[in-house]
């Protein structure tokens, strides 16, 4: 792992596009995913992430240890994938939320492994819309636990939350898919 | 029933960044590197202007205060001298000791201006020190 003393270390030596291609195969799968997380729409979190890299090269002179670098990172990918999102709605002012929603559950739909444990095309936007109904917070918590191979630290650091408000809203989480997944076997509903 | 954990793992293991991030990246970057070097050298010279404005301000305002307190001590010097009529040798000896002090201490101007009149007069006329002295002790 490069520490941020390191980090500083490439800048000034062999200059910031070096210290990028460092960082990029360490950060990148990580801020793709916070900005998954915030933004849920696959093309969208593409952007986002490109953007935060970008902001990342053109500041790196002026990063100097006084945060760890993660934390600068992820406060930047979270600012710029909300900054996303606000741009987003006020372009489309005229779409719903749903849109956004739609394309992120087409994608899964397409890319997951169709029947893998019971898991097909269905499930997997049942599954979906039943994220989508969790509030904001769960919603966060529990895409970012498993797209960060299930490391309550990890998301607890990019979500800036304390390690307990992450297990408290992982639990929650847990529980009302459960329960909404559960609703949905009883009446046999199909989306 | 399905399991949970690993169902919500499957259907998130696609989202990942696209194959080609790196290279669209890349291209992002080299497209920003010619302006931003250009942007780099314009801070860069900007800073340098900067650091030469402020030192010659810096400059100009030290000298502004040596003169000011040239003439303040010499203008006191000479009144001094004529009003209570001292021995101008005196005068001079004490007047040096203030500007001493004064380069020696971060006094304010108009204080160590003060301080320095008071000990010129003091020094130009001790018999006036020793008759206030006096009068304090009856």
């Amino acid at each position: 792992m490069l520490t941020d003393a390191a980090i500083v270390a490439t800048v000034r030596e062999a200059g910031r596009d070096a210290a990028l291609a460092q960082l990029l195969p360490l950060y990148r799968r990580r801020v793709h995913s916070l900005a998954w997380s915030i933004v849920r729409n696959p093309a969208l979190a593409d952007d986002v992430a490109q953007e935060v890299f970008i902001r990342v090269w053109r500041a790196l002179p002026t990063y100097d240890e006084r945060a760890r670098f993660s934390t600068w990172l992820y406060a930047i990918t979270r600012n710029t994938a909300i900054s996303a999102l606000r741009q987003q709605r006020a372009d489309h002012a005229t779409l719903s939320d749903n849109a956004t929603l739609e394309e992120a559950e087409a994608f899964l739909a397409e890319h997951s492994p169709a029947d893998a444990d019971g898991v097909g095309e269905i499930a997997t936007r049942r599954l979906w819309q039943a994220v989508g109904t969790l509030p904001g917070g769960q919603q966060q918590v529990i895409t970012l636990f498993y797209l960060q191979d299930r490391s309550y630290d990890e998301v607890a650091e990019m979500l800036a939350m304390p390690l307990g408000t992450v297990k408290t809203l992982l639990h929650r989480a847990r529980q009302r898919l459960a329960s909404l997944l559960d609703r949905t076997d009883e009446s046999g509903a199909t989306p | 029933m399905i399991d949970l954990d690993a169902a919500l793992a499957r259907m998130l293991a696609a989202v990942a960044p696209r194959a080609d991030f790196d290279s669209r990246l890349q291209a992002r970057l080299d497209a920003l590197r010619q302006p931003q070097a250009a942007m780099d050298r314009e801070t860069a010279r900007r800073q340098a202007q900067n650091a030469y404005q402020f030192a010659r301000a810096q400059q100009s305002r030290q000298l502004r205060t040596a003169i000011l307190a040239a003439v303040t001590f010499g203008l006191a010097a000479v009144i001094v001298v004529l009003v209570i009529d001292a021995d101008w040798r005196r005068v001079a000896a004490a007047m040096s000791s203030g500007v001493a002090l004064l380069r020696a201490t971060d006094l304010s101007m108009p204080f160590a201006t003060l301080t320095t009149l008071a000990a010129v007069v003091l020094a130009a006329r001790p018999d006036w020190w020793s008759t206030a002295r006096a009068a304090l002790l009856e």
